[in-house]
């Protein structure tokens, strides 16, 4: 812990009476925005590696496909199947 | 959150808590942080930059930085150290943007005419003796470098080395800065309150 054997002397004395008057709104500021940072970095952990995924699939295509292909033949109705 | 769960924070050590907020992501672990070092922080603020307002938002923003540098930190130093380095470093450069101040020491400023060699040595009691109204005054009379190393050297306790760790200044530069800042203060002080014995 800090500052466990802090000094008693006229420097000391000036700090703990400014100590007092530490507003109290600002933990709940930082709470907030510990919060946010929280959640934001969550989002980022659980959806950054598929988000960065799709956007390379939409730029580069699938890895596992060499570019554009035509549906199989099962896929297509019969009525689109040549003869 | 249940206070025998809060009274369990507060026992853990800075390190651990720190360790379990970057694995965790967990608020309190870093609110309990904040518990023990925000009114310090801004004690420090407030006394650098002499304004409550800008105190308050100095402590709000070197809270942010802390929480956003916090797996960056390195147990070189001790957690408290690392804090107030931050917090003295972001006072300084304030100042510096505020009042366009580039050069904040008592020689920069090219006050202190006379050479170290011919200095005696000002006593530390001279200074933590003095009444703390008094010591108030001064401060606010002192350049933002020479507050930042008294407070250093006399409420955190910081060794020389540590000290220009901080400010990036080599050890017989803070040695030459520090009784620099006491004789600067006793010469304050004289001028405020004349020479009459200090109580």
């Amino acid at each position: 812990m800090a500052d466990a054997k802090a000094p008693d002397n006229a420097f000391t004395r000036i700090q703990r009476g400014y100590e007092d008057r530490l507003p109290p709104e600002i933990e709940t500021h930082l709470t907030h925005q510990v919060g946010t940072f929280s959640v934001f970095s969550r989002v980022v952990e659980l959806y950054g590696p598929n988000a960065l995924d799709i956007a390379s699939r939409f730029i580069c295509g699938h890895p596992e496909c060499n570019g554009p292909q035509g549906a199989l033949e099962e896929d297509l109705p019969f009525w689109r199947i040549r003869p | 959150m249940p206070a025998t769960a809060i009274k369990k924070l507060s026992e853990y050590t800075d390190v651990e808590l720190i360790a379990l907020y970057l694995r965790s992501q967990n608020a309190d672990y870093f609110t309990t942080l904040y518990r023990r070092y925000a009114g310090k922080v801004f004690a420090k603020c407030f006394t650098m930059l002499a304004d409550e307002g800008q105190a308050r938002d100095a402590t709000q923003d070197i809270f942010i930085k802390v929480l956003l540098n916090l797996a960056r930190f390195t147990e070189l130093s001790t957690f408290s150290t690392w804090v107030y380095s931050i917090t003295y470093n972001y006072c300084i450069d304030l100042i510096r943007k505020k009042k366009k101040m580039p050069l904040i020491f008592t020689e920069d400023i090219g006050k202190v005419t006379r050479d170290t060699d011919d200095m005696d040595e000002v006593p530390d009691s001279v200074l933590l003796e003095m009444e703390h109204n008094r010591l108030e005054k001064v401060l606010e009379f002192l350049p933002p470098g020479d507050k930042a190393i008294l407070l250093m050297k006399y409420i955190d306790n910081m060794s020389i080395r540590d000290i220009g760790t901080v400010l990036n200044k080599t050890e017989s530069a803070i040695k030459m800065q520090l009784m620099r800042a006491k004789h600067k203060s006793q010469a304050i002080y004289e001028d405020l309150f004349g020479s009459e014995t200090q109580e």
